[in-house]
């Protein structure tokens, strides 16, 4: 029989370190996991615990999968004081992740806040792969200062793409900064899309994601056509242990990522 | 229904006795003021009460233990042999939960697995049901009907005994001398006016209560009410009602460090939706602050989540959360005054 609580080693294999205090690991899995975009892992220390991750790496990088971790708890802490060649361990993937062929043929725009944007990282990296596939790719960020932006290097060839619009804000700028200043949903006043075949694929913090879903609301997108990717803290991933609850649906498994569509009736979508 | 015999009570001890040299066979026996299972020998196998109501322990406890390591074991334990006998319906039909939890979707359990395949369950009709009990307002019977290996009736002066698996088979072959198929209808109708007369019973300890389940749309309807707020005040958030509950199954997974470097395991404990930080997120964001809020989850989890999923109940009325509640919080209540207070006031 096998256990699915057991998880395999990984060597970090280089640290990148994003903002004051969101880290990149460059994780080398003894065995390979490959994953969907979107789908999360498990990533532990040893004798410490676990938490779930959605890799930031694209899915078709198979020899190392990234993950950008943001200093918020017990396990981040110390995930944030180890060292290049430290080992880890990971489990998964788990989930359902973004149904990227749905999109084909589409205008995809993607609002990312803060550290929300490492699964759309790997989304957008998948999207880039096969961008002929797509009408339209927009990418909207925004982090609370300049400092707060994660993968600079990354941005810097986005913004070159000529396949895709990139927009950012921050809430407060400083001297370097002459792009917007406000908050994400702000952005989404600066480009029309065709609303009959538009999606919207949104990751951020929980208060981000609310307005952004209320303002994509408010210019006409349908609920079914808004993903959302649902903070939980997912403890087991096996759609067992009911930590990751959302009404009827597991987040672990019916998720991590949801239309509008399916949440918006559910008290506790927003809490 | 499997195939029906009737003994006498003095035969069914000689079936046990005899069995004890085979199995490890648990069993209720009284313990002050409490049923509990106990591990059965020749000393006490006359102590065995079958004839009651459900003993204090739910049978999680013996197919997905409290505390257990989950990582580097070199087998997955089993219960080969080992027998759980005196059960109730209402701890039988917990397993209709477990089974969708733990051994569908694409992951099993594998402990649950396991020890599930390995468990034989001897039941018996619940002949006296206790004021905490409410298994008919769930719409169920206080006597088994399903998920036993063998189950016992008390009936005049012996036992209709139904053998409903192989491996209850397995379990009487070496005495099967002694069984005698029921072919006396009169004995079945008897059995048939008893249990009709528990199910009356168990209506009478409820009168007061003017509840019945499904419970899904009365919850939709008053998901915002004040009656949330009332109920939980005694709340001492002790997790007690989840622990004893015979279908609650959250768990939370931690690790420990072993003496050598890179040593470490994983082991797995009850959780607790009642506990403040169950849904905790990263970075301190909690959806369930309150203590209404964590209080009403219950309910709704097992009323609405599990029936638009599963198309039942997570509860079975064995009321056990009634009877160790330290603040008295019996979910009747709680339902029959949600039925009284207004529409999401």
């Amino acid at each position: 029989m096998l256990n699915p609580y057991e998880s395999i080693d990984a060597k970090i294999d280089d640290i990148i370190v994003e903002t004051p205090n969101i880290k990149t690991f460059v994780l080398k899995p003894k065995e390979k996991i490959t994953f969907a975009t979107g789908q999360f892992i498990e990533l532990g220390l040893k004798g410490v615990g676990e938490a779930p991750f959605t890799p930031s790496s694209s899915p078709y990088e198979t020899n190392q999968i990234e993950v950008t971790i943001m200093k918020a708890g017990n396990l981040t802490d110390k995930l944030h004081s180890i060292k290049k060649s430290a080992t880890v361990t990971l489990r998964g993937p788990y989930g359902k992740g973004y149904p990227v062929e749905q999109f084909y043929d589409k205008d995809v725009v993607i609002v990312g806040g803060g550290v929300g944007m490492a699964p759309l990282r790997s989304f957008l990296l998948t999207l880039l792969a096969q961008k002929e596939k797509f009408k339209r790719l927009v990418l909207c960020y925004g982090a609370k200062t300049p400092q707060d932006i994660v993968y600079k290097d990354g941005f810097e060839k986005w913004m070159k793409e000529k396949k895709l619009e990139v927009y950012r804000i921050v809430d407060k700028k400083d001297s370097s900064w002459n792009e917007a200043e406000g908050v994400v949903p702000v952005l989404l006043d600066k480009f029309k899309t065709n609303l009959d075949n538009s999606v919207a694929i949104v990751c951020g913090p929980p208060i981000m994601m609310k307005f952004t879903t209320f303002k994509l609301l408010g210019l006409g997108y349908k609920p079914e056509n808004i993903y959302l990717s649902m903070e939980k803290n997912m403890s087991c991933g096996l759609g067992k242990c009911g930590h990751c609850g959302l009404g009827k649906f597991y987040v672990c498994k019916d998720g991590p990522v949801f239309t509008y569509d399916q949440i918006k009736e559910l008290h506790e979508t927003w809490a | 229904m499997g195939q029906l015999y009737y003994l006498s009570d003095a035969e069914w001890q000689e079936v046990i006795k005899d069995a004890l040299s085979d199995y490890n066979i648990y069993a209720p026996i009284r313990d002050g003021k409490n049923l509990t299972y106990q591990s059965i020998s020749e000393y006490n196998v006359a102590s065995i009460e079958l004839n009651t109501y459900r003993p204090t322990q739910p049978i999680k406890t013996f197919l997905f233990f409290f505390y257990e390591q989950i990582t580097n074991i070199a087998k997955f334990p089993n219960l080969r042999g080992s027998v759980l006998m005196g059960v109730k319906a209402c701890d039988l039909n917990s397993l209709q939960l477990y089974d969708k939890m733990f051994l569908e979707g694409e992951f099993a359990e594998p402990f649950y697995k396991r020890r599930r395949q390995d468990l034989l369950l001897i039941s018996a009709d619940c002949q006296d049901p206790i004021e905490t009990c409410f298994c008919t307002t769930l719409n169920n019977n206080p006597y088994p009907e399903e998920h036993f290996d063998i189950n016992i009736s008390a009936v005049s002066s012996g036992l209709i005994i139904d053998v409903n698996s192989e491996k209850g088979e397995d379990f009487i072959k070496a005495k099967k001398d002694i069984f005698q198929k029921v072919i006396d209808r009169g004995i079945l109708m008897k059995r048939e006016a008893k249990r009709r007369a528990i199910i009356e019973k168990v209506r009478q300890i409820n009168s007061n209560f003017d509840i019945k389940a499904p419970f899904l749309d009365l919850l939709r309807e008053k998901l915002v009410s004040p009656v949330w707020n009332e109920s939980s005040k005694t709340c001492v958030t002790c997790g007690a009602c989840t622990q004893i509950c015979p279908t609650c199954y959250c768990f939370l997974i931690e690790e420990t460090k072993g003496k050598k470097e890179n040593n470490f395991s994983k082991s797995r404990y009850w959780d607790s939706c009642q506990y403040t930080g169950f849904a905790r997120v990263a970075g301190g964001a909690n959806p369930r602050k309150k203590r209404y809020e964590r209080l009403r989850h219950r309910y709704l989890h097992k009323f609405d989540y599990i029936r638009e999923n599963f198309g039942f109940d997570g509860c079975t009325g064995c009321g056990r959360c009634v009877a160790v509640c330290q603040g008295k919080i019996d979910m009747r209540k709680v339902f029959d005054d949600l039925k009284k207070a207004p529409k999401n006031a």
